[in-house]
């Protein structure tokens, strides 16, 4: 059962396996508003919370699809419940990330330690090739190996170049190396055990949803409250009505105030269709003025979309009209 | 399905916490954004194979975008603590590359306001702590955004803007220069301040947003003046100056007033190098925080500039005034907020047309007439004669005493000129509150009231649709007018 919490009238989302379930199973879409992980500085995508239009969220609390709450104020009592539990889950991490660290540097120092073998062995084919006239070069040379790879360890930890560079290196020294095999192969330097993850090299998950559980108080959407003022409203249960109607035909509805109507209307999922209509809602006995139909046949004929005028009647049914520009030759 | 009246009972499941490993995965995890719809969007779902794989694809990297968590290091991250009885954020490790823009300095602490606080945590900049628990974004959502203090709304604006690359700060009066202090000269020192991120260029004329509703307002460009004339305290002045010229402007949304016409002016070499360099003049994170400015409108000083801004005028004393005339004091503040006090942009052909026709008019110093009078009883036989002379007779009980009203009403040309002798005030209140879609926009009177108010800024008005931002302004359009009035 899926849960979204309403504060103010507004309905977030604030999972991505809820935003995935609602759109694929259920064919609703709402809005992301927050900023996007992986790129919080641009404005093409952004990413979670999901706002929901009120007429969403009604819809799948009315089907049954998902339990509305009001958003759950912090709680006093459970604070130092939680700051002990946060407290032992860092440093359970700490301790984690530690090992992983390290268990990840002795990998790479095994796959070093074949590269560096390997490299050893060729050379020494070719020293037996060229009869030792630069074994003193090869000597100097043997160092750099070893030095470099213990220094290049203890540096690496958290940043993600680290790795490559660190295979970089050890591939570009492995042909220089070249002093005996029986000299480098135990490698001298931390190799045993645990360097200690510096404190500052933690790695940190900044949550976007509340990463404990909490209890809320279900909201009902036909009541009037502070956290949800719709209920009740005519613009709210005229939107409601043609929403629900449009939605039951099978259609993706989105909100359309760039376009000056009520819903844009979309056959099909938005990543993949545009929209086809541009909805407006009107009540049954409310006369439009001339000019604003004009207004809005110009405005969907510009924008290749076709007004739709909605209405419901009293028998329950929604009527539709569609408004297309025509001129008169 | 029925909600219990019973208080909370649901369970809210927790959000995803990612383990160790998943941590150290996450640093090599692709840094592109994938396009939104690969390719043309189709026109009709018509149940193809082909179709339902590109949805499927775009979907499923959608899912993956959303699904990703934010993983730092902690030693880049700065900590902050969340202070809600005093509505701020206050850093308790040292601030970093965000410093240049945002925040503030007061107390010797590192200050953030909630908006800037949210945009960092989201940005993964800052970890924001309330009561030693780190908050995660859900939660402070919920607590620094509240309605009295900042809403839902404002901050998608904020954040809208912020990842725009604009540089947002909160609308303060004490930084909007009114037009006495940069008479003063007292705007001397450059404010650029560079655009957001670094991806974007530096373009040399920085973009002043001014929104509604005291929220937030934009940095100004700068206003470097180095005209160094006074302006002139002529308290007799009884006929206009010439008009005043304004400087060309270079997309900086301030103008330069210029007395007289003794000094050309230098203002223009410094307004190119104060845009589009880093400003390492800039305090700490002081630049629009609050500092002691005085108020000036509510200090009254005697009129003593050529444009004076009183608008409680005095009764007159009655021994200046004629006979039969009884002087009262008024206010002239109501009046004064039904004016326009933008100045007017006026078209290439416009200020040619000004031109031509202000060869027509001419400086009454200028005359050699008034020149040759010495004394103030000869000027006024000498005007008693034009008077005379010309076709169109003015009240003499108007124009033959001693105090005459400012304004000719032939030599008003333009609103201008009009508001340069005349008392302006410029009053700063703000309408409350942002408005929602869903509330009446507000109507055309107070739209252009606060136009007015803003002076040179221009306004622009964020209309938020259920999480959809778009901007709109007002542009003024001033109709041709004839001449010959």
């Amino acid at each position: 059962m899926l849960v979204v919490e309403v504060a103010n009238g507004r309905s977030l989302v604030w999972g991505a396996e809820a935003v995935q379930a609602l759109r694929e199973r259920l064919g609703v879409g709402g809005r992301t508003v927050g900023a996007l992980p992986r790129g919080p500085r641009q404005n093409s995508r952004l990413g979670l919370p999901l706002l929901l239009l009120p007429e969403e969220a009604r819809l799948l609390a009315e089907i049954g699809a998902v339990t509305l709450v009001s958003a759950p104020r912090p709680d006093p009592r459970s604070h130092g419940l939680a700051l002990a539990s946060f407290k032992r889950q860092q440093e359970q991490s700490f301790q984690e990330q530690s090992s992983l660290a390290a268990e990840a540097r002795e990998t790479r120092r095994q796959e070093l330690l074949e590269k560096i073998a390997e490299g050893q062995a060729a050379k020494k084919q070719k020293l037996e090739q060229d009869s030792g006239a630069d074994e003193g070069q090869e000597a100097g040379g043997s160092e750099a190996p070893q030095g470099s790879t213990p220094g290049g360890e203890t540096t690496d930890d958290g940043q993600a170049n680290g790795q490559q560079e660190e295979a970089g290196e050890g591939s570009s020294s492995s042909p220089e190396s070249s002093s005996p095999p029986e000299s480098s192969s135990p490698q001298p330097g931390p190799s045993n055990g645990v360097t200690p993850l510096p404190r500052s090299a933690l790695l940190i998950q900044l949550a976007t949803a509340r990463p404990r559980p909490v209890k809320a108080k279900p909201l009902d959407w036909r009541v009037q409250s502070k956290d949800w003022p719709h209920a009740g409203r005519p613009a709210h249960e005229l939107r409601y009505s043609i929403y629900r109607d449009l939605w039951e035909r099978g259609f993706f509805l989105s909100a359309a105030g760039k376009f000056g109507g009520d819903f844009l209307v979309y056959p099909g999922d938005p990543l993949r269709f545009h929209a086809h209509y541009i909805a407006q809602c009107w009540a049954a006995d409310d006369p439009i003025p001339l000019q604003d139909l004009v207004s809005a046949g110009r405005l969907g004929t510009s924008v290749r979309k076709t007004l739709l005028l909605c209405s419901p009647q009293p028998d329950g049914k929604v009527v539709y009209t569609s408004l297309q520009w025509a001129s008169l030759q | 399905m029925e909600p219990e009246s019973e208080p909370a009972s649901v369970e809210v499941p927790a959000g995803r916490v990612l383990s160790a490993s998943e941590l150290r995965a996450a640093r090599s995890r692709s840094q592109k954004l994938p396009q939104r719809s690969h390719g043309p969007k189709d026109f009709l779902p018509d149940g193809s194979e082909a179709q339902a794989e590109r949805l499927r694809r775009c979907r499923q990297e959608l899912w993956q975008l959303l699904a990703e968590e934010r993983v730092e290091r902690l030693g880049s991250l700065v900590a902050a603590e969340w202070r809600p009885e005093e509505g701020f954020v206050q850093l308790t490790s040292p601030a970093g590359k965000f410093w240049q823009t945002m925040g503030y300095s007061e107390q010797g602490q590192q200050r953030l306001h909630p908006e800037e606080a949210l945009y960092l945590l989201e940005c993964g900049s800052i970890q924001l702590f309330y009561q030693d628990l780190p908050l995660s974004i859900q939660e402070a959502y919920q607590l620094l955004l509240t309605e009295d203090t900042l809403s839902f709304l404002h901050y998608q604006v904020f954040s809208h803007l912020k990842r725009l690359g604009y540089v947002v700060r909160r609308f303060q009066l004490s930084s909007v220069l009114s037009p006495y202090e940069k008479q003063l000269n007292l705007d001397g020192y450059a404010q650029c301040l560079e655009d957001g991120t670094g991806k974007r260029k530096r373009s040399s004329s920085c973009r002043s947003v001014n929104k509604k509703a005291k929220a937030l307002q934009n940095s100004l460009p700068p206003m470097s003046l180095a005209a160094s004339s006074p302006p002139a305290c002529d308290q007799n002045n009884q006929y206009p100056e010439k008009p005043q010229e304004s400087s060309p402007r270079k997309g900086s949304g301030l103008s330069f007033q210029i007395q007289g016409s003794s000094e050309p002016c230098p203002a223009l070499s410094r307004e190119d190098v104060g845009c589009g360099q880093e400003n390492d003049t800039i305090q700490n994170g002081a630049k629009g925080a609050p500092k002691a400015r005085w108020n000036f409108e509510q200090i009254s000083f005697p009129n003593m500039a050529s444009d004076s801004r009183h608008t409680l005028l005095p009764a007159p004393a009655p021994e200046l005034l004629p006979a039969n005339v009884i002087g009262r004091g008024t206010d002239a503040e109501s009046w004064c907020q039904k004016l326009n006090q933008r100045k007017e942009k006026l078209s290439r052909r416009d200020r040619d047309q000004q031109a031509s026709v202000q060869q027509f008019r001419e400086d009454v110093n200028a005359d050699p007439e008034v020149q040759g009078c010495s004394s103030w009883r000869e000027y006024k036989e000498l005007l008693q004669r034009r008077q005379l002379q010309k076709s169109q007779p003015r009240p003499p009980h108007l124009w033959g005493q001693s105090v005459t009203p400012l304004l000719n009403p032939d030599k008003a040309d333009s609103p201008a000129t009009v508001l340069q002798h005349i008392s302006v005030l410029q009053t700063t209140h703000l309408p409350d509150g942002g408005y929602g879609f869903d509330e009446p926009v507000p109507d055309l009177c107070s739209l252009k009231r606060l136009t007015y108010q803003s002076g040179d800024v221009p306004l622009i008005f964020a209309l938020v649709d259920h999480g959809d931002i778009s901007f709109y302004s007002f542009r003024d359009f001033t109709l041709p007018r004839d001449l010959e009035h």
